[in-house]
């Protein structure tokens, strides 16, 4: 390498606080291997002045001894076997959320097509109304919750509050049900994208959109607060 | 060794399994920590702490092309509100009205979440990370570099090399864990 090949100072800068992007690095690195001026340019070179750098240097400084791991090993394999790939039965029934029941399972007359989700409270599956002949989402509540008397009248208690509510911005409630000791709720699969979606894609709503959606998602939270209902997430 | 992409945006790719991992890799003994603080089994807390990743997973795009929102604040969000409904279900099934609230205020501990806590967390496990992508020697004088404030030219003398491989190891050290990192941490404003 010559010294008219060497990089500029501001290069250099970027360079050795590691602000400087793969293609060029590699580029970069072959030369200051060989380059005594790059080097001695380098040594002129506060980079404890980069925020990034500062931040390291203290980093390690303050976590000197401490292992960042902690006794985590364990649980951090079991969370690798549940990787949330959507989908039918995926690696989320592995290890944690064994599905209560599989896919082609009938609840009474609600056959089991899919995994729509999993939260908190169980799993979501997509399902066929045999009779009616239409598709519903159907939860199915985790057994822990559905095997306590005091979780299942604040539950029916609830669902009964939910079924009483009919509004245009709340998505009703067709019927709860038991099977073989697990509770579940039916409510209309909807179709159409989220509004997280929308704005993901488009960026932001434009104001009127906004406000009539923003008034309708507080109609619909006022009418469930109304019969003592509180949305909590 | 990952392809040169931040974690951020690998994540978006629901088929990337292997940024899962390393999404837990890096997240889960933080989270692990703070859940035994409220009281958690540890077969709860990774339950709790699948959920809070999953989360953070399904609404990463939202979060990408949001510049101004912190990744930090955002997790306490998340992390504290999926606390939040276990404890509500698990007092209906207790019967420990008070549990809820007790167990969310804050002890004299360190909170994991606090700017300076969260940050060193961040970078010494990422920094534990990324170091399987190195060579031992790399690795040792980039962490005399950080933790002694030495010049280059000392730790070259005490490592038997040039000075240009103590800037290459510098360089590349740090090129990954920004790369790592990228919009996980809130970085200080310069001085």
């Amino acid at each position: 390498m010559t010294a008219r090949s060497c990089p500029e100072l501001s290069t250099l800068i970027n360079y050795v606080t590691g602000a400087v992007a793969e293609p060029d690095a590699i580029a970069l690195d072959n030369h200051i291997q060989v380059c005594a001026d790059c080097v001695n340019s380098l040594s002129q070179i506060d980079s404890a002045h980069d925020p990034v750098v500062r931040a390291i240097h203290a980093a390690v400084e303050n976590s000197c001894g401490n292992d960042p791991l902690f006794d985590a090993a364990e649980i951090i394999a079991k969370l690798k076997s549940a990787s949330p790939t959507r989908g039918i039965a995926g690696p989320w029934t592995a290890e944690f959320g064994t599905l209560p029941f599989a896919i082609g399972d009938r609840l009474g007359h609600y056959l089991l097509t899919g995994v729509l989700g999993r939260g908190g409270m169980g799993v979501v599956y997509e399902a066929e109304d045999e009779q009616l002949g239409r598709r519903v989402a159907l939860k199915v509540i985790r057994r822990e919750f559905a095997n306590d008397l005091r979780f299942r009248s604040r539950f029916l208690q609830e669902a009964r509050a939910i079924a009483g509510l009919m509004h245009d911005h709340l998505v009703p409630l067709h019927h709860i049900g038991e099977f073989h000791g697990s509770l579940f709720l039916v409510m209309p699969r909807l179709v159409g994208s989220t509004l997280a979606d929308y704005l993901v894609q488009k960026g932001k709503l434009p104001e009127q959109p906004a406000i009539q959606i923003g008034a309708q998602i507080a109609s619909g939270l006022a009418a469930a607060h109304a019969v003592g209902l509180v949305h909590v997430t | 060794m990952d392809t040169p992409a931040s974690l951020i945006a690998r994540l978006r790719n629901e088929h990337d399994h292997d940024a899962w991992n390393v999404f837990v890799d890096l997240y889960a003994p933080m989270l692990l920590r703070w859940c035994r603080r409220r009281g958690l089994s540890d077969q709860d807390a990774a339950d709790c702490i699948q959920d809070i990743l999953t989360l953070l997973v399904g609404r990463m795009r939202e979060f990408e092309y949001d510049p101004n929102r912190s990744f930090r604040g955002w997790l306490k969000t998340v992390a504290t509100n999926r606390l939040h409904d276990f404890f509500t279900r698990r007092q209906r099934i207790i019967d420990a009205e008070a549990l809820a609230s007790s167990s969310l205020e804050t002890d004299n501990e360190v909170d994991v979440f606090d700017e300076q806590e969260y940050r060193d967390y961040v970078i010494g496990r990422a920094l534990q990370m990324i170091e399987t992508d190195f060579d031992d020697k790399t690795c040792d004088i980039f962490r005399e570099l950080m933790l002694h404030h030495q010049s280059a030219e000392e730790v070259a003398e005490q490592f038997g090399v040039s000075r240009n491989a103590v800037y290459l190891a510098k360089s590349r050290v740090l090129r990954r864990l920004r790369e790592r990192l990228d919009r996980l941490i809130d970085w200080p404003t310069e001085r």
